[in-house]
């Protein structure tokens, strides 16, 4: 348990006794009601998750992560639109068609580079696989939101609409560069990278990233799930 | 600042400053000031949306089970079955 949890736990727990003690033996209200706030706000604490991360230094690892992925992007001259799907022990890979179009029918990949039908891909973890693993509850916007403001701070909001397969995540104020090159065309941008691996969690089909662009401070990206 | 953070610390200043202002009012009936934290409570939920350990909010739970108790109480009081004072 935290600090922070543990200090909430002490504050309720004083706030019982104090309560309890002040309509009893008191009887006086405003003193009781004092003591019920506190219980109240000191539950509050105990059940608020603290992150021992700074989202600066998550932001920091997830930028140097995409830029890794680049270099190897530039080495191996790939351009296709990667696929962002879920293995079978739940970690999100981004599968990029060395030839051919289309996401491959695995459960997991056989290596870096393997084929499956007759195509090549290359498979590469997605940058917020590991992180998606943490925030396993919730729905889909919720799991967005978490990651990209609370854990990474890479925007001030998102909102995301749903219609016939297509998720369009508006990104207000994100955060980071919009990425140029290889990565743009593959993966996509940080923020649209992460929408599409916590899409892809929680629909456990393979999903990729139609458009992204830049619209006066905000960046909309329209994220495909295929069946 | 976090928005679970500035939940908690905007909670704890209303609850605090809800005491004073309900005593000088000279209100001694405890329902009210229950009454009271259960709106401050859902006001900051809604302005903050915290997140939060379990996936249903226990307090948030608990204290609309006790408004609806109060006001179930205070209806029967209203109709003659007068139980709180």
């Amino acid at each position: 348990m935290d600090r922070f949890n543990l200090a909430g736990l002490c504050i309720a727990l004083s706030g019982l006794v104090f309560s309890t003690l002040s309509y009893t033996i008191l009887a006086n209200i405003p003193l009781t009601a004092v003591g019920i706030s506190a219980i109240i706000v000191g539950s509050s604490m105990l059940i608020t998750p603290v992150n021992p991360v700074t989202p600066r230094a998550v932001r920091g690892l997830l930028e140097e992560s995409l830029a890794s992925i680049e270099f190897i992007l530039e080495w191996l001259s790939v351009e296709s639109r990667g696929y962002y799907m879920v293995c079978s022990d739940r970690r999100i890979y981004v599968y990029i068609p060395l030839s051919g179009s289309g996401p491959p029918s695995v459960d997991k990949p056989r290596g870096f580079i393997f084929d499956n039908g007759g195509y090549t891909y290359l498979a590469i973890p997605s940058p917020a696989s590991s992180l998606l693993s943490l925030e396993s509850m919730g729905s889909v916007e919720s799991m967005i939101e978490y990651m990209l403001i609370d854990l990474a701070g890479l925007c001030e909001s998102v909102s995301i609409v749903e219609s016939c397969g297509r998720y369009t995540v508006e990104f207000r104020n994100p955060r980071s560069p919009k990425p140029s090159g290889r990565v743009a065309k593959t993966l996509g941008s940080l923020e649209a990278c992460i929408a599409a691996s916590a899409i892809a969690l929680a629909t456990g089909r393979p999903v990729s990233i139609v458009s992204e662009d830049d619209v006066d401070g905000r960046r909309i990206a329209i994220l495909e799930v295929y069946s | 600042m976090d928005r679970s953070l500035a939940f908690n610390i905007v909670l704890a200043i209303l609850t605090t400053i809800t005491v004073p202002i309900l005593s000088a009012l000279h209100e001694y009936r405890l329902d009210v000031y229950i009454s009271m934290y259960t709106l401050e409570y859902y006001l900051c939920l809604a302005l903050f949306k915290p997140r939060r350990i379990l996936r249903l909010d226990p307090i948030a739970v608990i204290l609309l089970a006790v408004f609806s108790i109060i006001v179930v109480l205070r209806v029967m009081e209203v109709l003659g079955y007068a139980i709180l004072y």
